[in-house]
């Protein structure tokens, strides 16, 4: 049984597309990135699994069952943590926990502890004076409390610091050895790279692919931005080693899509006498219209 | 559902206190007035008779005298009752859609309760929070305006009225619910329940200007248990029906508009 199951499924706004025809198999048991540029139709995605709204046609199950639109006890398997956070302001932390125990069997308080101390979060705080990150350690703690079998996640990383970042990782690796189900969005390629099974990617409503994480379009690309000292080569020279263009704000610099395999990259830079070189992962965009236009023309928005 | 009953409870005392100080002071001030009425009783009765009709009947002075303890409870019962319907219908319609305003819609309505029995839970809060304005204005009559004016004797008066202001707030409340079902947008649901409100009294002026009570007072919850004919007649068991088959309604299409709706998040 997959713990997440769509079926065309649909969502329009009015005239506005939200998703179109999204069909998702979560294997019970995978952690499972959902990638997309913002308006892709993540969140839209994700509010219908939870019932959040109702789809124009389609289905979506969790589990097996059908999600009711109006919620029901199937939630008890479900931790959820959104992008955007709003709680009580009144309440503390700690009361908001408390309140969010209430619908639960939450058996063991010192899971809690442990969530709240490894999130280096103070829950006695009053939640109008939290900060954004902190809002959403307290979201993390209060969806995983009562251990759920299904996570899921839009954005997780989005206002968490590095460090947090990474300990919410390592938490929910743990939680998956031990069976939980993870379902997150994200736009952070690094995030799907480190934990994700298998990733599904979005643009405009539609799924584009679904696949294992090494499959992923532009895994095999590199961005390399150098400053060549001395002659300069010329654009055949460049070509070899993938797309070149100048940066027009930096005169001598290069900005160069390469497809090539890391040593033959290293190799065919190292005939140059650089000045300044910075090799990175491609950016999400550039990944995307791989997948739509292998040829197609980067981003001018590059900098140095 | 006792977790979400509660806490709204408690998310909710703020409001509800400002709404009990407003009763307060409103009975305070009939009860600062009393004197000066009771001892120019003739003069204020002439300036009302001197008002036009359609005047007196808005601030519910029409056909009431003042010279007794009840009468004055009369006067004054007018004023709470447009404060508690105000309070119902107000709490009716932010209860449900607060947390789209506020944006706690994604925390609550994840969490492994169908939309039926938040509802239901809010309800609930709604009914308590009805309760106590009507306890406080039956405490306020009692212990304020009675010994005030000496009216011991009107005690089983104003019990009588103040089941039919709690039955009409009642049915406030579930109009209110169901203006949040009805208006997507959380501000607007509580402007829709205001005119909702408005709409109603201007249409029982409207009756009572025109002699149409007897035909037409089922239009309008002011006057199901319109406090002078209570006070006459008893309370009508046909307006108990009404105000229960339209309060179940209400609340039947409230569960239904808002069971199959997109939340605003």
């Amino acid at each position: 049984m997959n713990a997440i199951e769509t079926a065309s499924l649909t969502k329009y706004y009015g005239k506005s597309r939200g998703v179109i025809d999204i069909d998702l198999q979560v294997k019970t048991g995978e952690i499972f990135g959902f990638i997309g540029p913002n308006g892709a139709g993540k969140t839209t995605t994700i509010r219908l699994l939870l019932g959040l709204i109702r789809p124009t046609s389609g289905e979506a199950c969790l589990f097996g069952r059908s999600v009711p639109v109006g919620g029901g006890r199937l939630y008890t398997k479900i931790g959820y943590v959104p992008s955007e956070v709003s709680y009580y302001p009144e309440m503390t932390g700690r009361d908001l926990l408390n309140y969010a125990s209430g619908f639960y069997e939450v058996e063991s308080e010192r899971w809690v502890e442990e969530l709240t101390e490894r999130l280096q979060f103070d829950p006695e705080k009053n939640i109008r004076t939290y900060s954004h990150g902190n809002l959403k350690k307290l979201c993390i703690i209060q969806s995983l409390m009562h251990q759920p079998q299904l996570i899921i996640l839009d954005e997780p990383g989005s206002g968490l610091d590095p460090l947090i970042r990474k300990e919410l990782f390592d938490i929910l690796e743990e939680l998956n050895q031990k069976g939980v189900t993870i379902f997150f969005s994200t736009h952070a390629l690094d995030e799907i790279e480190r934990i994700c099974h298998r990733v599904a990617m979005i643009k405009d409503g539609r799924l584009l692919q679904v696949g294992p994480v090494d499959k992923l379009p532009g895994r095999d690309m590199h961005i390399v931005v150098m400053k060549i000292a001395g002659p300069q080569p010329s654009k055949v020279e460049l070509a070899r080693i993938g797309e070149a263009e100048e940066i027009p704000a930096k005169p001598e610099y290069y900005r160069i899509l390469s497809r090539q395999p890391v040593n033959l990259l290293v190799a065919n830079l190292s005939q140059y006498k650089l000045d300044y070189l910075r090799i990175s992962d491609p950016t999400l965009e550039e990944i995307f219209m791989e997948l739509y236009e292998p040829a197609a023309k980067r981003g001018q928005n590059s900098y140095v | 559902m006792g977790a979400i009953f509660l806490k709204e409870l408690k998310l909710g005392r703020r409001s509800l206190l400002v709404w009990l100080i407003i009763t307060l002071v409103t009975a305070t001030f009939g009860a600062l007035e009393y004197e000066m009425v009771s001892t120019n009783v003739e003069l204020v009765e002439q300036g009302i008779n001197a008002m036009p009709r359609i005047v007196r009947i808005m601030f519910g002075i029409d056909g009431v005298g003042l010279a007794t303890a009840l009468d004055y409870y009369l006067v004054m019962y007018f004023w709470y009752a447009l404060i508690a319907y105000a309070h119902a219908v107000s709490v009716g319609a932010s209860l449900l859609s607060k947390d789209e305003r506020d944006k706690t819609a994604e925390y609550l309505y994840t969490k492994p309760y169908p939309r039926s029995a938040i509802i239901n839970a809010k309800l609930m809060v709604g009914i308590t929070n009805v309760a106590a304005m009507t306890l406080l204005i039956w405490l306020t009559s009692a212990l304020i305006l009675v010994p005030l004016t000496d009216g011991r004797g009107i005690m089983p008066q104003i019990a009588i009225t103040t089941v039919g202001l709690f039955l009409t707030q009642l049915l406030f409340l579930t109009f209110g619910f169901l203006c949040s079902a009805l208006v997507q947008n959380p501000r607007k649901a509580v402007s829709a329940g205001f005119n909702l409100l408005l709409g109603t009294y201007l249409a029982a002026v409207a009756i009572e200007y025109l002699d149409a009570v007897i035909y037409l007072s089922f239009l309008t919850p002011f006057h199901y248990f319109n406090a002078l004919v209570v006070v006459e007649q008893g309370i009508n068991p046909l307006f108990i029906m009404l105000s229960a088959v339209l309060a179940v309604l209400s609340l039947l299409f409230t569960q239904r508009l808002y069971k199959n709706r997109d939340l605003l998040i």
